[in-house]
């Protein structure tokens, strides 16, 4: 069988391809460009889940994502791909190894588990290190509309400490909205949360 | 039109079916502006109301009382009780009961939001001297009303904490430290109602 992954568009539904090769998953982004995913992968994605569950035939044609562009999703998918591997780091809880001692088993379980949080640490570390403000505005609405759950949560607490201890004027630039609040509204609530601007952090 | 993917329909789904009760407690009007205030922002590189609440939920509470101020979208997502309740309980080590009954007691005495910034944040807030905490009892106990025995004793609650404090802010509380700031946030709340029903 042709075990094509960039080349064969077109994986065949009917037949299932022994675990080697995996089916891949076609997505057109809103700027036109093309993704070929593995389908764990794209599986990953909420939306495109319940876009392929509900019509299975359909996985011959690339599924449209009109709100994500070509540079959120390659991220979004650099991302998956990595957590799918880290989280394969954690053997299965139902392990086919029936060996007589658990707790031995059980150990192991927690060494792998120690070091695919370590692992996970570092990438998460990474992968926004040179992301500007926007990039990473850009990849949290993308995780939002494909529904990661895993990918926004970790952009939002990345988010929330960009921002943290930070000034208004600064949450305001990193989000690119401007204050709506005439001078006096703006007094007033500083003064109902007065205790939140005691010893801020300058820019 | 909104474009809504179908992502958000289910998120939004889900959080309202969890949140009935919280919504309660905001009026309803309010949620029918959020409606109206989503389809005029310029949609999509804005983070709507939903996504705010996601990031918000990670931040502290200093961060949470700034982000108030940045417009009026965040200050109606600042005064989600929600966000405050996690703000509460981070502290909380063990509360000894399950959640769903400290927020229907919290929220029938005035909320997470009052209870925080009224009653947790002038004791966890790091203080240099004693007479810097003291002066936060002061004011805390002076948001109470001004009847003369409450008063008194809510005052002579604080001062012992004032020596803790000083010494160096509990990391984490314990079920006493969660039922004092309770207890004063009760007080608070029928002395309010006491205030307002006596005629004179």
């Amino acid at each position: 069988m042709a075990n094509g992954e960039n080349q064969n568009p077109n994986p065949n539904p009917i037949e299932a391809t022994p675990g080697a090769a995996a089916r891949t998953i076609t997505l057109k982004t809103a700027d036109g460009e093309i993704f070929e995913v593995e389908e764990a992968v794209a599986m990953e994605f909420g939306t495109v889940k319940s876009f392929f569950e509900d019509d299975a035939v359909s996985a011959t044609k690339p599924m449209p994502l009109p709100n994500v562009s070509g540079s959120a999703l390659s991220r979004v998918i650099t991302y998956c791909r990595r957590s799918l591997e880290i989280r394969s780091m954690i053997p299965p809880a139902t392990s086919e190894d029936a060996t007589a001692a658990e707790a031995v088993q059980g150990e192991g379980d927690l060494e792998a588990e120690k070091a695919a949080k370590q692992e996970r640490k570092e990438f998460e570390a990474e992968f926004l290190k040179d992301e500007s403000n926007e990039d990473v505005k850009e990849l949290i609405l993308a995780a939002n509309y494909l529904n990661i759950k895993e990918l926004l949560d970790f952009l939002c607490r990345s988010v929330a400490l960009r921002i943290q201890n930070k000034s208004v004027e600064y949450a305001r630039k990193f989000f690119g909205i401007e204050g709506d609040y005439t001078p006096e509204e703006e007094a007033q609530i500083r003064q109902e949360y007065a205790w939140a601007f005691e010893g801020v952090d300058e820019d | 039109m909104k474009k809504r993917g179908l992502a958000e329909n289910h998120e939004q789904e889900e959080e309202q079916q969890e949140d009935k009760k919280m919504k309660r407690i905001r009026v309803e009007e309010e949620e029918e502006e959020e409606e109206n205030e989503e389809e005029n922002e310029s949609g999509f590189m804005n983070l709507d109301e939903n996504l705010l609440y996601e990031v918000l939920k990670h931040v502290d509470a200093r961060t949470l009382g700034s982000a108030a101020c940045v417009s009026k979208l965040w200050h109606k997502t600042v005064q989600d009780e929600r966000l405050w309740e996690l703000i509460c309980t981070k502290h909380w080590a063990n509360i000894g009961c399950p959640n769903q009954q400290l927020r229907s007691v919290v929220l029938a005495l005035g909320g997470f939001r009052r209870l925080h910034s009224l009653f947790l944040w002038p004791l966890l807030k790091p203080q240099s001297s004693s007479s810097s905490s003291s002066a936060a009892a002061a004011s805390a106990s002076s948001s109470l009303s001004s009847s003369s025995t409450a008063s008194s004793s809510s005052s002579s609650a604080w001062s012992p904490f004032a020596p803790m404090v000083s010494s160096k802010p509990p990391p984490r509380w314990g079920k006493d430290e969660m039922q004092l700031s309770l207890s004063l946030l009760s007080i608070r709340y029928y002395e309010k109602m006491n205030f307002n029903s006596r005629g004179r």
